[in-house]
């Protein structure tokens, strides 16, 4: 044990000095007392009785914290000063008392368990998320002075000294916690080794907290540890008090934020899921569902994944989180987990089974490019009505109409794709032009579909008109959906008439082919030659196969 | 007499009386509009006041739909103010008719730009009700861009 003499140290001092005063007790409120007390963290130390440490670029100081009898727990106050010469002050609590330290083996010790408590950061007293960690333990002999008195520990009757057995730290296992000491739960685990030593009970060494701290992975250097835990409380700080009540009471997020080393996109969608789980007012589906997209077995494939996430957002924010939805996610997440890298990586993944319907479609290209244009394929158009069995170009309130949609699909084999044009952006009566875009309409609703089989010829004359169609224009009169299934449907081998029809009132409105109308025309229309016709709404085909 | 003068007087305020509430909700997008969301010039303005006074009904659903809609909004003088969507909490969508100088605050945002960054656009307003989905909006108190799906439908 050495003498650190704190007060010969302006900086620690000065960090000592803090630590005291915060929430200091009236009755001990000398600050020529030669304890220290914290009412917050309840402790009392010696600041004169220490451990420095100097590990490249980090410096520690690390005091036992006084105990006055065998049976309590360990416990050290750490404070590791940074390059600005601030401290982060941290109290590390032991599941192990002075007896048992003596007694117990060192793997017995590695069973224990250890908590840190962030008191300070940056020299400013701070609230934060706890780690827990399991530590593996060595043992020494080392000598510190308690209070005679063993009652109110004011620091004014004299001590003795006394000999006890220390415990320090080679490694740990941690996870957060939250909640008052001792009364959290755990948060889960991760995986680490430390290199550093760090002390129990009274001092040896003092870089525990470092060490605790580097919880990814072996290979990650002790900067990444530090920098993700003290990065907490700008994640924090952009919680409001609902939101920040939400993340406590959800480990997987922070086991989330961990798994991905708390980047950037990592962070983003904690927040998302704060905010989802925040709308829905917790709802365990909503929590299931969250619970479903950070699988852990998802969690490390890097940032493309989130690609994969927001898709999957959109889809199961369409099917109203759905149990069928949250099953289809699940077991598309499980394909992806047990898929290798180069799998993941490629953006079509997305595409197998009914994910994320009327997502737009980066490069019709490569949605497209999966077929054998030596074979058949069966074409199906598709129409949703407004009004089912209705011609009405619209229904609904006026706000926010109704106004349908006609979209296709291609299937060869296992292989199918679905497809739609949208507008880009948002188009009105007066502005009826703008970008146009295709979706991905796999799992839509339809009222009338009509299906045929069509031969290599007109399958490549389709897959070339509709990849002739990207970057065109969009226009609500003369280019709209309806335009382009008919489009297609004519390449295809069926003449459908025209499906035009009007809307709009007083002048302000517009006309062109809608899918009322077209709905209405295929109901009555003769069937053609080996054309299938559904008339019961239903759900489109889904996309399913890999691309080439 | 002047008791039931002062007692219509009272009821027509109470019953014009249409209170200013904050109402909060996620900015939607709808790619298909029916009303510009810039709101009608000053030509289609005439023209559809015009319309509505020539026609006050419709045998044809739609029509009869929307005539009453512009209606509505020739009533408390909407028909040129630009407009955007919010989804409220319980999923409902309601139409917002902002001045020029609120819209600007918004029309920067696009469904194509929010859906790529991952963001929705929570908005807080205080606005006056005129009917159940429809609102004026008298002052944006916040904007906020937060991670999320940005609602929308075609």
């Amino acid at each position: 044990m050495k003498d650190l003499a704190a007060k010969s140290n302006l900086k620690l001092g000065l960090a000592v000095s803090k630590i005291k005063n915060l929430n200091l007790k009236q009755d001990i409120s000398d600050t020529n007392s030669k304890l220290v007390y914290n009412e917050k963290a309840g402790l009392y130390f010696d600041d004169e009785k220490g451990l420095y440490i100097e590990n490249e670029e980090l410096k520690s100081y690390t005091f036992p914290v006084i105990k006055t009898t065998v049976n309590d727990k360990i416990e050290n106050i750490c404070f590791n000063e940074k390059k600005d010469g601030t401290f982060d002050v941290f109290l590390i609590k032991y599941d192990l008392t002075l007896m048992e330290a003596s007694i117990l083996t060192d793997e017995e010790k590695k069973l224990k368990e250890k908590k840190f408590l962030l008191l300070m950061k940056n020299d400013v007293e701070v609230d934060l998320p706890r780690l827990e960690c399991i530590n593996i333990v060595l043992t020494t002999t080392i000598e510190y002075d308690i209070p005679i008195d063993e009652g109110d520990l004011t620091g004014n009757f004299g001590y003795t000294t006394v000999s006890n057995t220390t415990s320090v730290i080679i490694g740990t296992s941690c996870s957060f916690n939250f909640g008052t000491p001792g009364s959290g739960f755990n948060q889960g685990s991760g995986t680490g080794v430390g290199t550093g030593v760090g002390v129990a009970g009274a001092s040896e060494t003092a870089n525990d907290i470092i060490t605790g701290l580097n919880i990814y992975s072996p290979g990650n250097s002790l900067t990444e540890g530090d920098i993700f835990f003290y990065n907490y409380t700008d994640f924090i700080s952009n919680l409001n008090p609902e939101q920040t009540i939400i993340f406590h009471s959800h480990p997987e997020l922070i086991n989330y934020l961990v798994g991905n080393h708390r980047s950037s996109s990592s962070r983003s969608f904690a927040l998302w899921s704060i905010n989802n789980l925040e709308s829905n007012s917790n709802s365990q589906e909503s929590i299931g569902f969250i619970n479903t997209l950070i699988n852990p077995s998802f969690i490390n494939v890097g940032a493309e994944h989130h690609t994969l996430v927001n898709q999957n957002i959109a889809y199961l924010s369409q099917n109203n989180f759905s149990a069928e939805s949250l099953h289809h996610i699940s077991s598309v997440l499980e394909n992806i987990s047990n898929a290798d890298h180069a799998l993941i990586e490629d953006s079509e993944t997305i595409l197998v089974g009914p994910a994320a319907p009327s997502a737009k479609i980066p490069n019709i290209d490569s949605y497209l490019d999966c077929y054998d244009l030596s074979q058949n394929a069966t074409f199906r158009l598709y129409v949703e009505q407004p009004t089912p069995n209705s011609n009405a170009p619209w229904s609904g309130n006026p706000i926010n109409p109704d106004v349908g949609h006609t979209f296709i699909s291609i299937q060869q084999g296992n292989i199918t794709r679905v497809v739609g044009l949208y507008p880009a952006s948002d188009v009105d009566l007066r502005n009826p032009s703008v970008a146009g875009a295709f979706f991905n309409d796999s799992n839509r609703e339809f009222d009338v579909s009509l299906s045929l089989m069509i031969d290599p010829v007109k399958l490549s004359n389709v897959i070339n008109y509709i990849k002739g169609q990207a970057g065109a224009v969009y226009n609500l009169n003369t280019n709209n959906c309806t335009d382009f299934g008919l489009a297609t449907i004519r390449i295809a081998g069926v003449n459908l008439p025209s499906a035009y029809g009007t809307w709009g009132v007083g002048g302000i409105g517009g006309a062109g082919d809608n899918p009322g109308q077209l709905g209405q025309n295929i109901r009555n229309m003769p069937l053609p030659s080996g054309a299938i016709r559904t008339t019961t709404s239903d759900n489109a085909i889904t996309n399913s196969g890999s691309c080439n | 007499m002047k008791k039931i003068i002062f007692l219509i007087v009272f009821g027509l305020a109470l019953s014009c009386d249409s209170p200013k509430q904050a109402i909060e909700g996620e900015l939607y997008f709808k790619l298909i509009t029916l009303l510009p969301n810039k709101g009608l010039t000053n030509e289609e303005s005439i023209k559809a006041e015009r319309y509505l006074k020539e026609n006050q009904a419709s045998d044809n659903p739609q029509e009869q739909e929307l005539l009453q809609f512009y209606a509505r909004l020739k009533k408390n003088n909407l028909l040129r103010s630009p407009n955007i969507r919010l989804k409220t909490i319980d999923n409902k969508v309601n139409e917002v008719f902002l001045t020029s100088e609120q819209y600007k605050k918004l029309e920067g945002y696009s469904l194509d730009s929010l859906n790529k960054r991952g963001k929705k656009v929570k908005l807080r307003l205080e606005a006056i009700a005129i009917d159940s989905a429809l609102f004026s909006c008298e002052k944006i108190i916040s904007i906020e861009e937060v991670v999320g799906q940005t609602p929308w439908s075609k």
